[in-house]
């Protein structure tokens, strides 16, 4: 994987920004994601991002990140052209900025992801501004994303999608020891939006290349509330209702609670839960083609159970510095999929370490 | 018109627990200054973790995130 002098420049300049502001703080984080499942995928994605305050109205951040993607999942080995497996890299850049005034604050970003057969850049614009004593903050951002999609050994397939989201939260101090956030999530998709590879299958055995609509619009409201038991001692809780022009809708719920009983050790416990309906043209076979199919599980109804725990621990004076974390996750998912008989459950293991250093 | 139903239902649970809101001052923030109040404490963290919920669930939104990707695997 090559990264270009440009990238490597803005992340000199974020390391060496502290000279340039009175008092900043910068903050950089390394971490390895490990992703296995019970379906040939394996994912491993080191990530590491910069973010420092530079002065004390703005701030400067940037990250990458790369996704080395090895598979021999069911989608891979019924795709159009089977290939057995596949090993595909994904390399994703990008950085961000933050200017405040008053009770304003002004933040943009940027990212560039590519791999073989997807490129896709990406901009976003937000406001937020603190209200009432700065016991509430309103939040309103706006994201476009364009993506060209291409087709391993077909030089010919170029296909476009492009999306529009808008995200507004507002977060409340509810007391003391309390804190809610409302979210609301739109969003337009207009392009291609189905996999270049993937087939349907038809009752009399023959197969067909998937074909979903070129327009979803997609919404979802959110709510999350974190609570302090102690000083040491926290729960979190969120639910998100999501429904789009497809027919899908889901439920996730997830509840967390983390304890921090001295100043070098922090751990959290978690479970979340999923559920999804169908999309209006999937099913697992067709009895005759329609204008639009889509046998991709990820559009089936399904349900899922994601239990996990981190710990972090503070290393003290390590290499010079004093303020270094170092943690430790794992999840372990479950997915039952009651309509897609290929693979009816799917197992899912996420290892990540990481390290965060203060300076 | 479900979809909606939910929706105004959230709505409603949150304008009813705003009207139960107090005013905290900053010197009685010690709680809240926690980084474990934030709803982003590791930021990173949320960013790879939403990746994989796109690549692995049909439905996004909300909660941060980002990445893009076509997903095939």
């Amino acid at each position: 994987v090559q990264l270009s002098s440009k990238h490597l420049l803005l992340l000199a300049f974020l390391f060496l920004s502290p000279s340039l502001g009175a008092e900043p703080t910068t903050r950089a984080v390394v971490k390895v994601n490990a992703y296995l499942d019970n379906d040939n995928n394996q994912i491993l994605t080191p990530h590491t991002s910069v973010q420092s305050t530079v002065s004390p109205s703005l701030s400067l951040g940037a990250h990458v990140g790369v996704d080395v993607v090895s598979s021999a999942s069911i989608d891979v080995i019924s795709a159009a052209t089977p290939i057995g497996s596949f090993i595909d890299i994904r390399t994703e850049t990008g950085a961000n900025m933050a200017y405040s005034f008053s009770d304003w604050t002004l933040n943009g970003a940027g990212r560039f992801s590519t791999e073989d057969d997807f490129r896709s850049v990406s901009g976003t614009l937000g406001v937020s501004r603190e209200l009432a004593q700065k016991n509430t903050t309103a939040a309103l951002s706006y994201s476009f994303t364009d993506s060209d999609v291409g087709r391993v050994g077909d030089d010919t397939f170029n296909e476009d999608l492009d999306s529009h989201v808008v995200n507004a939260s507002l977060t409340q101090v509810v007391n003391q020891k309390t804190l809610a956030q409302i979210a609301v999530y739109a969003a337009v998709f207009v392009g291609f939006q189905s996999s270049p590879y993937r087939m349907v299958r038809f009752n009399n055995g023959a197969a067909s290349p998937e074909q979903v609509p070129d327009d979803r619009q997609r919404y979802a409201g959110v709510l999350r509330v974190k609570h302090a038991l102690s000083s040491s001692s926290f729960l979190g809780a969120d639910y998100r209702f999501y429904f789009d022009t497809w027919g899908l809708q889901s439920h996730m719920a997830e509840i967390s609670f983390s304890q921090q009983p001295n100043k070098s050790f922090k751990w959290r416990v978690r479970n979340r839960i999923y559920r999804q309906s169908a999309a209006d043209f999937y099913a697992g076979t067709y009895a005759a083609p329609q204008k639009f199919m889509s046998s991709d599980r990820e559009h089936s109804p399904f349900i899922s159970d994601t239990l996990g725990g981190k710990i972090a621990v503070l290393a003290g004076d390590f290499w010079g510095f004093e303020d270094v974390w170092f943690d430790l996750k794992a999840d372990l998912g479950w997915q039952h999929f009651s309509d897609f008989d290929r693979q009816p459950n799917r197992l899912m293991w996420v290892t990540e370490i990481g390290m965060n250093v203060g300076f | 018109m479900r979809a909606f139903s939910y929706s105004l239902f959230i709505l409603a649970l949150s304008g009813i627990g705003l009207q139960a809101c107090q005013t905290v001052r900053p010197w009685q923030r010690e709680h809240l200054a926690k980084p474990q109040m934030t709803f982003q404490e590791d930021k990173d963290e949320g960013i790879l973790e939403q990746h994989t919920y796109e690549y692995r669930e049909g439905t996004i939104g909300g909660l941060g995130g980002g990445g893009g990707g076509c997903g095939c695997n």
